[in-house]
């Protein structure tokens, strides 16, 4: 009976030709994902530039394409206007509080001038007329004519929540009364 | 091609296909075609030849390492870099935008204020300097129609603010704000005026 022996002890070997060859397959296969990889970033970064187009000429800067020197710069920009716009952003605090200060203190003025202009008196006669962190008070008399006397109303609709306080009336010759009144503006946080 | 190449041994692939490699009677034919690849001259790289597992497996390696290094961590790095950029660049558009509407709106305050400012005017009646600061104890004596002026200039000027005001007269029935008193009566304003440094 004839032995056959198909079993062989020899390594199998690959010739280093076609090793080679498919090493350079592998090699521009890698090569070209990255080329594409590359060129997906790039063109995302053009995007970029191309929609931030106004912020970056108006802040004078610009991407070169350096992706970590463009975030440094990009950030110390943003620290520079964050720092610019903190400072606006107290100039503008102050600017309101020194508005409502202003306004509170105008309000109690013209509140008072329209409680001295009663529509319903014939004069006015001031006495006293204070002003002090956002209040006011005006000590006044109110003539009348004859013994029609009226409990005091501005000619004009106030600013400010008033409490005018008559004191009391008084009656000269029959033709004229007169009413004093303490009048108190503002500081009844309306 | 396999059987062919498994059954060479290429560093002893110099035999002659016409030369007869045995000593005995035995004959063998050779194919013509064969034949002229067997006298074909074979390079460096026809004769060497690595390991087929060795080449196989260095090869997945080398394709998942170059993958790993060139394209993978590539990507993960410039689209890190790359949202970071974003999300800086989105930053600094916010902090531009609100940089150019604060500046509106206090160029437009300031504007509307400076325009309304008669300090210089103030300056001349009140003793009072234009550069900011509290100035306490301002007395002025005058006539009740001048006094009057003056108190609507001090409560309209937008860079005094007033901290304390007083207004009484030496008879005690100023009238106000019309007067048929004699012009010897006068008014007395007592204030505490603060300058604003902010415009």
């Amino acid at each position: 009976m004839v032995d056959v022996n198909l079993y062989s002890r020899k390594k199998r070997v690959s010739r280093l030709k076609y090793s080679l060859i498919v090493l350079l397959i592998i090699v521009l296969l890698v090569l070209g994902s990255r080329f594409f990889v590359t060129q997906a970033f790039e063109t995302r970064l053009r995007q970029v530039s191309r929609m931030k187009g106004y912020l970056f000429d108006n802040t004078g800067t610009y991407l070169t394409g350096n992706l970590k020197a463009d975030i440094e710069m990009i950030y110390n920009k943003k620290l520079e206007y964050t720092a610019m716009r903190n400072k606006l952003s107290k100039q503008v605090n102050d600017l309101r509080t020194h508005v409502d200060s202003k306004s509170v203190e105008m309000d109690v003025f013209r509140t008072i001038e329209a409680y001295l202009e009663d529509e319903n008196a014939m004069k006015t006669i001031a006495s006293r007329i204070q002003f002090e962190s956002g209040v006011g008070n005006s000590f006044y008399y109110l003539i009348f004519e004859g013994d029609d006397v009226s409990f005091p109303t501005p000619e004009s609709t106030p600013t400010l929540l008033a409490k005018p306080s008559v004191r009391g009336n008084l009656d000269f010759a029959e033709l004229y009364s007169l009413q004093l009144v303490d009048l108190e503006v503002g500081g009844h946080d309306e | 091609m396999m059987s062919e190449k498994n059954e060479f041994d290429f560093e002893g692939m110099d035999m002659d296909a016409t030369r007869e490699p045995f000593d005995g009677n035995d004959s063998y034919f050779i194919h013509r075609d064969y034949s002229n690849r067997l006298n074909r001259k074979l390079t460096f790289l026809d004769r060497k030849g690595l390991n087929s597992k060795f080449a196989f497996w260095s090869l997945i390696a080398l394709t998942v390492i170059g993958f790993l290094f060139l394209v993978v961590l590539y990507s993960y790095n410039t689209f890190e870099n790359t949202s970071l950029l974003i999300d800086e660049v989105n930053g600094l558009e916010s902090a531009y935008l609100e940089v150019q509407l604060l500046s509106r709106v206090r160029n437009e305050a300031i504007g509307s204020m400076s325009t309304r400012s008669y300090l210089e005017e103030l300056k001349e009646r009140v003793p009072i300097e234009t550069k900011p600061g509290d100035y306490k104890g301002i007395t002025v004596t005058g006539g009740s129609r001048y006094i009057l002026d003056l108190v609507e200039m001090i409560v309209n000027e937008p860079k005094i603010l007033v901290r304390k005001l007083e207004l009484r007269s030496n008879l005690g029935f100023p009238i106000l704000p019309e007067s048929n008193i004699p012009s010897n009566l006068s008014l007395e304003l007592r204030t505490d005026l603060t300058v604003t440094g902010n415009f």
